[in-house]
């Protein structure tokens, strides 16, 4: 039990990133972006691409750091995935978002418009690397033994680390930065920030960008710990929504919360059921919410954070 | 020549109209009020100088300048400022960072500009790192009115800067805009405390219906029967 | 040629197949159309209720496996009833899940109950591949009785099908059309357009909501009970998300949003065109990328999708009075 409960740390670590960019990118564009966990695939994707398609015919150093799993072509890769991944995300918003930003639709079209863009991204990801499973390498890592038969991967206390620096770095961001205190005032009062002299477009992109630059890095975190595949992230959809409402949705700091909660109860949830059902363990979680307490924990009747 | 002139404009929601051809001008350095019933286009048609509507007809130049159909974040460049009547302070952020978002376009200005307003308005000194979110109706009304002057604006547009403040504040708040127009800010305020409104300013509007009713010296119109009668609540 | 050979040849066959796929289709984007044409309900989870009414439609008119088939099929149980009744269960068990995922979200933010019905469609399909004794885990049903099956030559059958499912799908458009042109319907409209102008009439929101749900929800049940005496056979890999539910919501917005007629004609568009892209990847795709072939449809389905938003959100029939999904925000 307690070796599940470690498990979810880790798995709750990689939802509470994909749940902070999810719930940050709800908090300034105002729709649930259902390509969200599509955004985390492209990264893995792209990743994988360069780690075992481009950096494998380069001379880079292959050996792996330590007891981790990879080494330098993966830490090279990281941040041109998470710019790749921005682009996409920027340039869906360009060709599909904006526009209906400037016909003033109402929400329900940027919501469709968003499940179509995540099925297309699927598509697209189908397409180009095929339905297999891939893994970014073959080696097998000595997991750490501790006590009360608790099992944990270098690569996982690697990830779990990752994880929090990443949130502390947007706390720090969306805090100190100028264009940080800017976005926390776009999600606040659109209308207002406009009146400031913010060009709430360009908020848009700074959105989009850093909310699939943290999403890449999270579905790349997954990729490290388990494997990639097409549906990755259509199965990802479920845990992170109930995270990011558990935590009150549009509240970043919630969502963190929300992420370790839900990544618990799903791995706990597999000493009683089976694995595959833990998306719609997620979702009962998300139904309880919903019920008891739709705000969420963090949630308030205000926007902004 | 004046410095805001907003000339027949049309604008409303959607298919909805709501001003049907209102015009008015602000000079420099001049005070003006906007008063009439609830309901007749006063807010519209600060949005719409402001940006935040898209006329369908008129035009609204400053300075010269045509801003019609501008987004806002560029007529805030013009030296306009604007603080509406709900909805005009960032409460999840705290005053100083209020204020760091009103000099957003400039923040080389923004220590001396930021010194400046709590220079205005001390009691938002203490509070600098408080979320507005938990002051007061009149200190978040200080927020906002702060905000907006970090542009150094050459114009002030007010709406409703008293709504739901108790009477003693009222007086306050009118003393405060009326010290910033005394060093040169031009202001034009929507005021549903119409007598005080055109007691401080030099010249006002009556609009009604989404159309100019009455328009003249301050002096004037509070002396005008019709006017005190409809929408002064009283005798001249 | 004979009648007999016209009606027998595979041209024919194919056509009548087409035609049936599609009527059944037509019934889930006019159920969706409840949901989201007339009262602006995001419903992600299609194929959700499709799975239900199929599952429940096969259970009901399928007997228990005897025999040889019993060391093959698990089934939690076979009821051996006629078609009408599978139909009628089908859409009064569809119409009860609608309540269980209305009752939480339908108060909330519209986002909500798209993830709402997204988490159920999931859940439901993961049931049924898991549960082996519920109705056969992911090998699914086989053997599902056919109405009237033995009143004409085999060889005819699929007319009469075609017959039930064109009768059943006419019955569904008039109601639905009476329904929404009456009082009830109108107030569908208004909490469409303005949820907080209908609430401030007196209406309550919540339970015309939670209506709209379960209608729509029974309608696609009763399409799923059709698929099912079609196929004959189901498994849970039938309801995936991108035919069990996109597919819908691309129908309902090719043929117009809101618009009885349009919405059927956006079934039967979209499934010619669906069939036409068939034919084109069977033609261009090469073989070695065969698994991939579908996936090239699907980015097609979904570029059309965004097309049709941006550029024609009202479909190719429109609405009279469309407002809703264009309201600025
Ligand atoms: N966002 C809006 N959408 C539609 N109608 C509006 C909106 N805001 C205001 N109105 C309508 O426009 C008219 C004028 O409103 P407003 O300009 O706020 O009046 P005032 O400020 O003079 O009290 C009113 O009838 C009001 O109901
Ligand atoms: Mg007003």
């Amino acid at each position: 039990m307690i070796a599940l409960v470690v498990d979810g740390i880790i798995l709750g670590s990689i939802l509470s990133l994909g749940a902070v960019s999810l719930t940050l990118v709800y908090g300034i564009v105002r729709f649930a972006n259902f390509a969200h966990g599509d955004l985390m695939a492209v990264g893995a994707y792209v990743a994988f691409f360069l780690v075992n398609t481009v950096f494998a015919t380069l001379d880079i150093p292959i050996a792996t750091f330590g007891p981790l799993s990879f080494g330098l072509p993966m830490l090279l890769a990281l941040p041109l995935a998470m710019l790749m991944t921005a682009v996409v995300a920027v340039v869906v918003d360009r060709l599909v978002f904006r526009p209906m930003r400037a016909r003033r639709y109402a929400t329900v079209m940027f919501v469709i418009g968003s499940l179509a863009v995540a099925f297309a991204i699927r598509a697209l990801v189908f397409i180009i690397w095929g339905p297999e499973f891939h893994f970014y390498t073959q080696a097998l890592r000595p997991a750490l033994k501790l006590p009360f038969d608790v099992r944990v991967k270098p690569d996982q206390i690697f990830i779990l680390l990752a994880c929090l620096a990443m949130v502390a770095g947007l706390y720090l961001f969306l805090q100190r930065s100028k264009i940080g205190q800017a976005l926390r005032a776009t999600a606040d009062n659109p209308d207002l920030a406009r009146i400031s002299g913010i060009n709430t477009e360009h908020m848009m992109i700074w959105t989009w960008a850093i909310g699939a630059a943290l999403a890449a890095t999270a579905g790349i975190l997954l990729g490290i710990d388990s494997q990639i595949r097409p549906e990755m992230g259509w199965n990802l959809l479920l845990p992170l929504f109930a995270a990011a409402i558990l935590g009150g949705i549009g509240n970043p700091y919630g969502a963190l919360v929300g992420g370790m909660v839900i990544g618990i109860v799903q791995q706990v949830s597999t000493a009683f059921l089976l694995p595959t059902y833990k998306p719609a363990v997620a979702f009962v979680i998300l139904i309880l919410v919903l019920l008891i307490r739709p705000r969420g924990l963090f949630g308030s009747e205000q926007r902004g954070f | 020549m004046s410095l805001l002139e907003a000339s027949e404009i049309v604008s409303g929601y959607g298919d909805i109209e709501i001003l049907h051809g209102v015009s008015l001008s602000v000079g420099r350095g001049e005070m003006v009020a906007v008063i009439g019933p609830n309901g007749c286009g006063k807010s519209t048609l600060m949005k719409t100088i402001f940006g935040l509507l898209t006329p369908t007809g008129g035009r609204v130049t400053f300075k010269d300048t045509d801003i019609t159909g501008m987004p806002p974040h560029e007529i805030v460049c013009q030296g306009l400022s604007y603080v509406p009547q709900a909805d005009n302070t960032f409460l999840s952020l705290t005053v100083q960072e209020n204020l760091a978002m009103g000099a957003f376009l400039r923040p080389d200005i923004y220590a001396v500009q930021a010194e400046m307003a709590y220079g205005l308005f001390p009691d938002l000194k203490a509070r600098r790192n408080a979320k507005v979110s938990s002051l007061s109706g009149g200190q978040r009304q200080m927020v906002a009115m702060a905000r907006a002057l970090m542009l150094e604006p050459q114009l002030l547009l007010l709406d409703e800067p008293t709504a739901g403040l108790a009477p003693v504040f009222v007086e306050a708040v009118f003393a405060q805009i009326a010290h910033v127009n005394s060093q040169g800010i031009a202001v034009l305020m929507v005021e549903q405390n119409a007598r005080l409104a055109l007691e401080h300013a030099q010249r006002g509007y009556v609009l009604a219906s989404g159309e100019n009713r009455f328009t003249g010296e301050s002096s004037a119109l509070l002396a005008n029967e019709e006017v005190a009668r409809l929408y002064l609540g009283g005798a001249a | 040629m004979t009648v007999e050979a016209i009606l027998s040849s595979g041209l024919l066959n194919y056509l009548v197949g087409f035609l049936i796929v599609a009527s059944i289709y037509a019934l889930f984007t006019l159920g969706l159309n409840v949901h989201f044409g007339d009262t602006g309900l995001i419903n992600f989870g299609v194929a959700g209720f499709f799975a239900i009414g199929a599952y429940t439609a096969a259970l009901v008119t399928k007997p228990l496996p005897t025999g040889e088939l019993a060391r093959y099929t698990q089934q939690a149980f076979g009821l051996d009833q006629p078609f009408l009744v599978g139909i009628i269960a089908a859409a009064l068990v569809s119409g009860i899940i609608a309540v269980l995922i209305g009752i939480p979200t339908l108060r909330l933010r519209e986002d909500y109950l798209a993830i709402a019905t997204i988490g159920i469609a999931e859940s439901i399909r993961l049931v049924f591949n898991n549960e082996q004794w519920l109705a056969n885990g992911s090998k699914g049903l086989v053997g599902i009785p056919r109405p009237l099956y033995d009143l004409v030559p085999t060889a005819y059958y699929n007319y009469v099908y075609l017959g039930i499912v064109i009768i059943v799908l006419a019955v569904v458009a008039v109601l639905l059309e009476r329904m929404i042109r009456s009082p009830w319907g109108r107030v569908l409209r208004a909490i469409r357009e303005d949820e907080v102008v209908a609430a401030a009439y007196g209406k309550n929101v919540f339970a015309f909501k939670l209506q709209a749900l379960v209608l729509g929800a029974m309608v696609m049940g009763i399409g799923g009970a059709l698929y099912a005496h079609n196929a004959g056979t189901i498994s849970p890999s039938v309801f995936e998300p991108v035919f069990g539910t996109f597919i819908v919501w691309v129908m309902l917005i090719l043929g117009g949003s809101g618009n009885t007629k349009g919405v059927i004609l956006g079934a039967f568009v979209f499934w010619a065109i669906w069939a036409g892209t068939q034919f084109a990847t069977d033609a261009f795709v090469p073989p070695a990328l065969n698994s991939r072939a579908p996936h090239f449809r699907f980015l097609l389905m979904e570029t059309l999708l965004v097309l049709m938003l941006l550029f024609r959100p009202k479909g190719i029939l429109g609405e009279e009075r469309f407002v809703s999904t264009l309201r600025p925000r």
